[in-house]
């Protein structure tokens, strides 16, 4: 199983797909942050004072945020393996398929390890920074702190998804819209007009350890427990994970 | 190591039967060609023997087991497959690379096999660069890279130049001679004629002929070339049957060199050649899988 990860590193620093999905996670981030501190509606200001904890929790939530494109990340990663018949070479050397969806997936989730932290980090001190050039509201590390496990976990969590979903939508195309489609779309509107079912969705969940639904206002949104918001959305994971198992097992690789 | 295929049934969700009671065997030490048009399910049968398709009924095994069953199997059947891709920005050495870090090939054996076959100059630029015959030269080194005894390559010498065909041939020997049970498809009989021991010979998923190269052409119907200045007199039996290949030349099929002889001496024919070959090999597979090559033949490129 060592093994089959080293590989899955080989493959993945062997092409510039992380480096970009990298740079546009940080992109992404960092253009909430921007909108957060700069473009807040107005009449929040004195609001950012008073409620300074949500508020920097909501901004430092942002690097949780970008979980969505360590799902495209690990969509890419293995709906390409089918898009370009790697998979061939991938299951001869390993023909345990399911080996290789947990080695892949292990792979994402130490890889999304390391790039939460660096979200973290960037976001929170750009925010430290630009926070200084508003009188409004100091940056409260203490805050930031509060997020950082919910943004690692968020991550890790999104990238295994991301897997699980190449692998059972091998169409690469097909994969990426549907789960945009489902995330920016679908549960979106879910979480509008049934918020008690949506708080529930992978969605939903994702927030809830985030401790934020992004709006700055909704500081009395009501989302899952930090706690309970892990199980599900670790519960999703583990049922997508085994489902990508088995139907790899059971396929035909033509 | 022998490969071993028997009863080996394969039909597709869609309805589409690609094997049908198949049952072959390939032997060590022996390059065997398996042959017949696109389409007769060759490439399902390797996919079935190396655990990419799962078998409908029937078994394909290496050595007497599955090859899912086999411990590090690339380190004991080396496979290159058609359709078997390469990421084009990935370079050849990272593809190899890759690939030995999960059987856990060591870095020197990825240099030697570049050199083996030929890409040690190409090997760190990008595969969406490499020509066809680059790619299979590439896929050919994923096989070798275990060291099998085992080598089982889809179409290897399509997209190759006739350097390379050459000097594949000259390789597959060299591997048999080692002992290396080598199982070889093709679609195109030339190809793979000088290099093969015994082959197999399939249509439409079923087998219709399986043995040695040389006993496929003895079995075949031997051809006499006659000439002479009235050899279109010639009166032959029912049973032989004669066409006219040339003006003052015919070819007799059905009869020995001597029959055609006395027949010829007892018609008092003037004579200024009477020899025989063996059957055109390449007439001989069409003939064995005409039904399918008829329909096939536009997919051929």
């Amino acid at each position: 199983m060592i093994s089959l990860i080293r590989s899955e590193f080989r493959k993945v620093f062997s092409t510039k797909l992380l480096f970009i999905l990298i740079i546009s996670a940080v992109a992404f981030a960092l253009l909430q942050v921007f909108l957060l501190i700069f473009v807040t509606p107005p009449g929040l200001e004195e609001a950012n004072q008073l409620m300074n904890p949500q508020y920097i929790k909501t901004i430092t939530a942002s690097a949780g945020s970008a979980s969505i494109f360590l799902l495209i990340l690990g969509i890419v990663a293995m709906s390409g393996e089918y898009r370009n018949q790697t998979i061939t070479s991938t299951f001869l050397v390993a023909p345990v398929r399911w080996k290789v969806i947990v080695a892949k997936m292990a792979t994402f989730a130490i890889l999304a390890f390391f790039i939460a932290i660096l979200l973290w980090l960037i976001v929170s001190i750009t925010a430290m920074l630009l926070l200084t050039t508003q009188e409004s509201a100091p940056f409260e590390w203490s805050g930031a702190f509060e997020i950082l496990g919910g943004t690692v976990l968020g991550l890790v969590l999104y990238g295994i998804l991301g897997v699980a979903i190449g692998s059972l939508i091998t169409s690469q195309v097909a994969a990426i819209i549907i789960s945009l489609v489902w995330v920016l779309i679908v549960e979106a509107l879910l979480s509008v007009f049934f918020a008690t079912f949506g708080n529930w969705l992978p969605g939903g969940a994702l927030n809830a350890i985030l401790q934020t639904n992004g709006n700055p206002e909704a500081i009395d949104a009501d989302l899952l427990s930090v706690p309970v918001g892990a199980l599900v959305l670790i519960g999703y994971a583990a049922i997508f994970a085994v489902a990508a198992a088995f139907f790899t097992t059971k396929r035909d690789i033509t | 190591m022998s490969i071993v295929v028997e009863h080996l049934n394969k039909s597709f969700g869609s309805g589409v039967t690609a094997v049908r009671d198949l049952s072959f065997a390939a032997a060590p030490g022996k390059v065997t060609g398996f042959l017949g048009p696109n389409g007769a399910g060759k490439t399902t049968t390797l996919r079935c023997l190396l655990g990419l398709v799962a078998p409908t009924s029937g078994t394909a095994t290496i050595d007497g087991v599955r090859y899912q069953e086999i411990s590090n199997p690339i380190n004991v059947v080396g496979a290159s497959l058609e359709a078997s891709g390469f990421h084009p920005a990935r370079t050849a050495r990272n593809h190899l690379r890759m690939i030995a870090t999960a059987a856990q090939i060591s870095g020197t054996r990825v240099d030697a096999v570049l050199d083996t076959v030929g890409l040690t100059a190409a090997a760190d630029r990008k595969v969406g660069g490499y020509s066809l015959g680059m790619r299979q030269r590439l896929a050919l080194g994923v096989a070798l890279l275990g060291d099998p005894k085992v080598l089982i390559l889809d179409e290897p010498a399509n997209g190759l130049d006739p350097e390379g065909i050459s000097w594949l041939r000259s390789f597959l020997r060299e591997q048999a001679a080692t002992g290396v049970s080598v199982l070889v498809s093709s679609h195109v009989l030339s190809e793979v004629q000088q290099t093969v021991d015994d082959v197999i010979i399939i249509r439409s998923g079923s087998l219709v002929y399986q043995g040695s190269l040389n006993a496929l052409t003895e079995n075949g119907p031997p051809e006499v070339t006659v000439r002479g200045p009235n050899i279109g007199q010639l009166a032959i039996p029912g049973d032989w049957s004669l066409r006219e290949s040339e003006p003052g030349e015919v070819v007799v099929t059905g009869a020995t060199l001597e029959a055609v002889g006395r027949a010829a001496f007892e018609q008092s024919l003037e004579l200024h050649e009477l020899s025989s070959k063996a059957p055109d090999l390449e007439a001989l597979f069409l003939g064995l899988t005409a039904e399918e090559a008829a329909t096939s033949e536009g997919s051929q490129s």
